[in-house]
C-alpha cells in the first residue's frame, strides 16, 4: 500500500500545485482572487458545491453514523440534501439579484447593506465564526485519526492535522477561490470513485443487497427502523437536522458565495439538479459501507471501523485511493470554510484592496490556526459535532433571508434576536442552559421562534409601508 | 405575443405552486410513519428496509420537483433567458 500512497499522493501533489499555480497566474485582482472572477460554469459549479457539501464527515462520519444508529441516518442526510437543492433554486435567484444590487464581498457585508446596518454583518460573521471554526476542526481530526490508526507510530494526529492545515492555506493563499475549486474538482471526482469502488467490493463481499441486510437483521434489528439502536433519531431530531442542512446554502458563507459567483441563472438551475443526483450518487455507496461496518465491525471503535473498511480489508491500490481521497474530502471542505471565513471578514472592512487583501490573507491563516487548535482538543464524534455546526450556523437563516427577501430594510431587532438565539444555543453546548425545553428540543424551539419572530416583523413592516403609501 | 407571454406566466405561476406544494409535502411525509414507521421494517424493497427505499424515493422526488421549478421559476420570467 504504502508504494501507491506515493505515487497516488505525489500525483495528487503535482496536481494540486498545478491547479495553484494556474489559478495565482489567472488571478488579475481581488475579485478573481477571492470570488474566482465571479463566471463559473455548471460542472465547476457542481464539483466545487458538491466537494465543499460532502466532507470528511460524508467519507468518514456517515458510515459510522449508518453502522451505529442506523438507516434513519438516511433522513437525516439524504432527505434533508433533496430539499436543499429545491431551497438552491430558489433562494440563489434571490440573493444572486441582491448581490447585483449592492455589491458582494461576502454576507457578512451583503446583510450589513441590506439591514442598513453593520451589526447585521457582525452577529453574521460572530455566528459563523463560532460554528464553522469547529466544523472545519472535526475535517481535520477526521483525517488526522484515521491516518494516526493507518500509520501507527508513524507520528501523532496533532503533527498530522498541522501538516493538513499547511498544505491548505498554501494553494488556498496562492491561487485564491479559483485554486480551492480547481482542487475541488480533484477532490469530488476522487471521492465518489473511491466509495463507489469501495462500495461494491462489499456488496459483492456479502452476496448482494438482500444477503447485505439480511445480516444486518440477523446482527442487530433494531439497525434497519427508526429510531435506531440508541434511539437517537426521533422525529424531533430529524426535523432540527433537517432545517440545519437545508438552510445551509443561506448560513454558511462558503455555500452561499459559490451561488452567486455561478455565470448565470441557468448555470444555478443546472448545478442545483446536479447536486442533488451527486447527493443521491455518493450517499448510497456510503450507506452499503455503514451497513457492511454493521455487520463486520459491530462493536469496534470509530477508527479501527474505519481503518480496517478503507485501508486493511482492501487492496493496495484502493486503500492508498481511500487515504487520498479522505486527504482530498477533508481538505475541499475545510480550504472553504477557512476561506469563506477570510472573505466574510474582508466584507466588514473597508479602506483600499493594498490593504484591505493582505489582511485578510492573514485573516485566513488566523482562521486555520484557529481550527488547528480546535481539532486538536474536539472529541471523535464527527456527525454530531458537525450537526451542532449546521444547527448553529441555521440560526442565522431567518435572518438572512429576511435580508434577502425583504424589499425594504428588515429591523434591527430581527439581529437583535438572532444575536440572543446564537448565544442561548452556545450556553446549551456548555451545560449552562439546558438542551431541553419540555418536551421541545431548544435547538428546534429557537429557530422556530426566530423564524415566526422574523415573519411577524417582515409582515408587520410590509403593512407600514402599504399604509404609507395609502397616506 | 403580451397576451401568450402572459398566459404563459400564469401557467408558470400554476407551476411554481405546484412544484413548491409538493417539496413542502414530501419532505413533510418523510418525518411521517409513511417513511419512518418506529421499529418497522416491512415492506422490504429489494432487501431494503422500509425507511431506506422510502427515503430514497423521498429524496428522488424532491430532486425531480427541483429539476421541474427550474423551468417555471420564477414565473414572471422566462427561465430560457440569461439574467
Amino acid at each position: 500500500m504504502s508504494t501507491w500512497i506515493w505515487i497516488l499522493g505525489g500525483l495528487y501533489a503535482a496536481l494540486l500545485a498545478a491547479v495553484s499555480w494556474y489559478a495565482w497566474r489567472r488571478n488579475r485582482d481581488e475579485d478573481a482572487y477571492i470570488l474566482a472572477g465571479s463566471n463559473v460554469g455548471a460542472l465547476l459549479g457542481l464539483l466545487t458545491y458538491a466537494a465543499t457539501l460532502f466532507s470528511t464527515f460524508t467519507l468518514m462520519g456517515m458510515p459510522d453514523f449508518f453502522r451505529t444508529h442506523g438507516v434513519g441516518a438516511w433522513i437525516f442526510l439524504a432527505v434533508s440534501d433533496g430539499a436543499q437543492v429545491f431551497l438552491i433554486v430558489w433562494f440563489g435567484i434571490h440573493i444572486r439579484r441582491r448581490a447585483r444590487e449592492e455589491g458582494f464581498k461576502g454576507t457578512s457585508g451583503l446583510l450589513g447593506a441590506l439591514y442598513r446596518n453593520r451589526w447585521a454583518g457582525y452577529v453574521y460573521f460572530a455566528g459563523v465564526f463560532l460554528f464553522l471554526v469547529p466544523y472545519v476542526a472535526i475535517q481535520i481530526r477526521g483525517l488526522a485519526i484515521f491516518l494516526e490508526a493507518a500509520f501507527p507510530g508513524a507520528v501523532s494526529a496533532w503533527i498530522w492535522s498541522t501538516a493538513i492545515v499547511a498544505v491548505m492555506l498554501t494553494y488556498s493563499e496562492i491561487g485564491g477561490l479559483r485554486a480551492i475549486m480547481y482542487s475541488d474538482v480533484i477532490q469530488g471526482l476522487t471521492l465518489l470513485t473511491v466509495v463507489w469502488i469501495i462500495a461494491v467490493g462489499f456488496l459483492d463481499t456479502m452476496g448482494g443487497m438482500e444477503a447485505l441486510f439480511d445480516e444486518v437483521r440477523t446482527t442487530n434489528e433494531a439497525l434497519l427502523s427508526t429510531p435506531g439502536p440508541h434511539g437517537l433519531f426521533t422525529v424531533q431530531f430529524l426535523i432540527a437536522s433537517f432545517f440545519g442542512v437545508v438552510l445551509l446554502p443561506a448560513t454558511q458563507p462558503q455555500l452561499t458565495t459559490r451561488l452567486i459567483i455561478l455565470k448565470d441563472r441557468r448555470t444555478l438551475n443546472r448545478m442545483a439538479v446536479a447536486v442533488g443526483c451527486f447527493a443521491l450518487l455518493i450517499l448510497f455507496p456510503v450507506t452499503v459501507i455503514g451497513m457492511y461496518g454493521a455487520v463486520a465491525h459491530p462493536g469496534a471503535q470509530t477508527r479501527d471501523f474505519l481503518s480496517s473498511v478503507l485501508l486493511f480489508e482492501q487492496p493496495g491500490i484502493l486503500a492508498a485511493a481511500a487515504v487520498i481521497g479522505l486527504l482530498t474530502a477533508a481538505m475541499s471542505t475545510a480550504d472553504s470554510q477557512i476561506f469563506a471565513l477570510g472573505t466574510e471578514l474582508r466584507s466588514l472592512m473597508r479602506g483600499p484592496t493594498r490593504v484591505v487583501l493582505p489582511r485578510t490573507k492573514w485573516a485566513v491563516i488566523a482562521f486555520g490556526v484557529a481550527a488547528l487548535v480546535f481539532s486538536v482538543v474536539s472529541s471523535d464524534q464527527l456527525v454530531l459535532l458537525a450537526r451542532v455546526s449546521f444547527n448553529g450556523t441555521a440560526l442565522v437563516g431567518p435572518m438572512v433571508l429576511a435580508g434577502v427577501l425583504m424589499k425594504k430594510a428588515p429591523g434591527i431587532y430581527v439581529v437583535a434576536a438572532t444575536a440572543v438565539a446564537l448565544l442561548v444555543f452556545l450556553l446549551s453546548l456548555v451545560g449552562l442552559v439546558p438542551e431541553m425545553v419540555g418536551p421541545i428540543r431548544l435547538d428546534l424551539l429557537l429557530l422556530l421562534l426566530l423564524a415566526i419572530g422574523t415573519a411577524m416583523s417582515a409582515f408587520l413592516r410590509h403593512r407600514v409601508g402599504e399604509g404609507a403609501k395609502v397616506a | 405575443m403580451e397576451r401568450s407571454f402572459a398566459s404563459n406566466t400564469k401557467k408558470r405561476r400554476t407551476l411554481w405552486r405546484v412544484c413548491y406544494t409538493g417539496v413542502v409535502l414530501v419532505s413533510a411525509a418523510a418525518f411521517t410513519p409513511l417513511v419512518i414507521p418506529s421499529g418497522v421494517m416491512e415492506p422490504a424493497l429489494l432487501g431494503m428496509p422500509r425507511t431506506l427505499w422510502a427515503g430514497i424515493v423521498v429524496t428522488g422526488l424532491l430532486v425531480l420537483l427541483t429539476y421541474a421549478a427550474t423551468h417555471v421559476y420564477p414565473p414572471e420570467i422566462d427561465p430560457e433567458n440569461a439574467e
